[in-house]
């Protein structure tokens, strides 16, 4: 089976090992371009979101490199995304290509069914097998996790300097195939990366990112937020990472479930009730990082994402009684690279202004 | 003077009125409904909103913003999860008293009710003895009342399957009983009128502010209209058996159902599709039933609506849609396309 899968930041490094573990060949989509969104626009349905004609492009420019069978993500809803893998599957099948669609829903107690969508995945592998494939894709989301954090730590200082080694060590991971040699690189890297603090540095702002997950992780879509904030000298803080997201709803893990009652006790006045997708995370998150007093909160959003904009409309209370700078970005295909600056651009000094104003 | 509470005359109230109006009025609340949707209520609404929300939802502000200025003493602001086992509504729905709450400061109080019926049934009878409690302590009356209001909100559907609209039913005392449904009537050999579905969720369908009288125009084209509410469960279900995996919103079911029924059984010669702008659930619905559509090459149109929308351009394309039917009725069908793909044409058929 030749797979391919849709990208979403450096998630790709993650299934990719995933994949080649389990004996599959894995044809990486060529990573997001122009191309790959004009390929994704021109065949998706006209309102939906960014995301999803984001994965059409990756699916197209896969199956064009021989990709053979396509795997994606499902969902239960409220969100869209729950949907998309039908939608997709209706307009590669129209485009005429001729593949297999694995869409990983969840199982919703029908495990029987679950297990044998998933089975060719398994490729005949034993359990042992599975499992270390499984370990090895979950050490190598949890390094990768541990890196950006210690690259958004760093990159402030020296920002250019911080890029280069954060891409040597994403290659390292990339490469590694052995969870041992994994730990080590991710040590090593991470002390690189904290070496550049040492650095004098004059004035701090703090801003955190909020929303939608897709549109916080992937650079490209979000016009490279986080290295255009570090380049202006920014300490930036991404509320949630793809590691924490597996620990609370695959592993249950409890320090997560209790971040994840934190923010749900952080966002009560305000937002009671899940709404689908991060809107409810967002609202909770923002809440908390004004409590940890950050100096300023960014919100991105695909257009039209439902749970963000109740988010949104929430949004502007909370920084009035928090008294935190909110900047909400709502991107698209058709955002471009110089409104969008000139909007972080004034929105950073507005939050130094207003910093130098209390000190 | 007993206790005044606003009911907004947006979004669900046109599928969940006669529930709330009766449950709240046997509870000896006085029931004020806000205005028919005007001008002044959607301008009001625009300003309160964020701008990416769709239009739907900024209308409903400006009805809560009227329901203000008339002095109620409570906005009543139901809080729709689920309405049955694994679907959900809309996530805006799932936020919108929050919501109003944050972007309307200084209304009066609002009652809040979820429904969350994912789990068997749910807990709505506890959120209704929740909501009663604030009107009375005798128990037996909350439960006489709600019992009342689901077989009122029973007799609503079938109303509804029956081909009127809602106003109809909830504001004139004694509507005409009819014996078939509209689907029945319809669908008798000796109508040669033209037929359309017209899809979409209650409030775009029957206000008419919104829609800018949609209805009333297909009925002055002598058209026959089935709309997306007019189909029994098991009509439904059995469109929606063309899917691979079940859909998770309530609306959607109706208008996917609705539209692979009228597919299979070639009841109708076109159908609109009725889509606010914006709206997350309807971007994927639409996508799927304009494929189906496009494939078995049955016209389909879309009509998007917004703030934005002018009468005039609505007039023309349903216009050139209807007589777009017409043509393709008399004449060779083949000579005219369903979907602007380009057909291999002689010459012109008029």
């Amino acid at each position: 089976m030749k797979v391919t899968f849709p990208h979403m930041g450096n998630l790709w490094i993650a299934l990719k090992a995933l994949f080649e573990k389990l004996g599959h060949e894995v044809i990486t989509p060529p990573p997001i371009t122009k191309k790959t969104i004009d390929l994704g626009v021109r065949y998706s349905p006209e309102f939906a979101c960014l995301p999803l004609k984001v994965n059409v492009g990756n699916f197209i420019e896969g199956l064009e490199n021989g990709a053979d069978t396509v795997i994606m993500m499902g969902g239960s809803g409220p969100c869209r995304f729950g949907y998309y893998g039908q939608v997709e599957r209706e307009i590669l099948n129209d485009l005429g290509y001729s593949f297999n669609i694995i869409i990983v829903d969840p199982p919703e107690g029908d495990w029987k069914n679950f297990l044998r969508t998933l089975g060719p995945l398994g490729n005949n592998c034993n359990w042992k097998e599975v499992v270390n494939a499984l370990l090895l894709a979950w050490s190598k989301i949890k390094a990768l996790d541990h890196i950006h954090r210690a690259f958004l730590k760093s990159q402030h200082y020296e920002s250019s300097t911080a890029c280069s080694c954060y891409e040597d060590i994403i290659k390292k991971i990339d490469i590694a195939m052995d969870r041992k040699e994994l730990r080590k690189i991710t040590l090593q890297g991470a002390g690189e990366l904290m070496l550049l603090t040492e650095t004098e540095h004059v004035e701090q702002i703090k801003i955190g990112i909020v929303g939608e997950v897709f549109m916080m992780w992937e650079p490209y879509v979000n016009l490279d937020l986080e290295k255009t904030l570090g380049s202006m000298g920014v300490e930036v803080v991404r509320s949630a990472y793809i590691s924490d997201w597996i620990n609370e709803n695959i592993l249950y893990n409890p320090s997560c479930i209790l971040r994840k009652m934190r923010f749900k006790r952080a966002a009560k006045p305000y937002l009671s009730s899940f709404v689908g997708g991060h809107g409810w995370e967002s609202v909770g998150e923002t809440i908390l990082f004004a409590e940890r007093k950050f100096d300023g909160i960014i919100h991105v959003l695909p257009f039209t994402c439902m749970p963000e904009i109740i988010a949104q409309s929430i949004l502007g209370s909370v920084s009035r009684d928090y008294k935190i700078p909110i900047l909400t970005l709502s991107l698209d295909e058709h955002s471009g690279q110089a409104g969008f600056l000139t909007r972080v651009e004034a929105f950073i000094d507005m939050v130094r202004e207003k910093k130098r104003a209390i000190v | 003077m007993g206790v005044r509470v606003g009911i907004p005359r947006a979004l669900l109230y046109y599928d969940y009125f006669l529930l709330w109006s009766t449950f709240l009025e046997n509870m000896g609340v006085e029931v004020v409904v806000s205005q028919k949707t005007n001008k002044k209520i959607v301008n009001n609404g625009i300003k309160s909103a964020v701008d990416d929300t769709c239009l739907p939802v900024k209308v409903f502000l400006g009805h809560v913003l009227d329901l203000n200025a008339k002095k109620v003493d409570y906005i009543f602001l139901p809080r729709y999860i689920s309405v049955e086992p694994r679907r959900f509504m809309c996530p805006k729905l799932m936020g919108l008293p929050d919501m109003v709450k944050q972007l309307l400061p200084g209304i009066p109080p609002t009652l809040v009710v979820d429904i969350d019926a994912r789990k068997n049934g749910g807990d709505l009878p506890v959120e209704i003895f929740r909501l009663g409690r604030l009107f009375t302590f005798n128990p037996w009356k909350i439960r006489l009342a709600y019992k009342t209001a689901i077989a009122k909100q029973k007799e609503f559907k079938k109303r509804i399957i029956q081909g009127l609209t809602p106003e109809q039913i909830f504001l004139e005392k004694n509507v005409i009983q009819r014996k078939n449904t509209i689907l029945e009537d319809i669908n008798r050999p000796e109508s040669n009128d033209l037929k359309i579905g017209l899809l979409g969720h209650g409030y775009n369908l029957f206000d008419n502010y919104i829609n800018m009288n949609i209805q009333g125009k297909l009925k002055e084209m002598d058209v026959q209209v089935l709309t997306s509410k007019m189909f029994k469960e098991a009509e439904m279900n059995s469109g929606l058996k063309r899917l691979q995996k079940d859909i998770f919103w309530t609306f959607g079911r109706e208008t996917i159902g609705s539209a692979f029924y009228l597919l299979q059984n070639k009841i109708v010669h076109g159908v609109i599709l009725l889509v606010s702008f914006a709206c997350g659930p309807d971007s994927i619905i639409m996508d799927i039933v304009e494929r189906a559509y496009k494939r078995e090459g049955v016209p389909c149109l879309t009509l998007i609506l917004d703030e934005h929308s002018g009468e005039g351009g609505v007039i023309t394309r349903l216009e050139a849609f209807i007589e777009m039917l017409k043509w393709r009725e008399q004449g060779d069908e083949s000579y005219l396309s369903s979907h602007g793909e380009s057909l291999d044409c002689p010459e012109s058929p008029i």
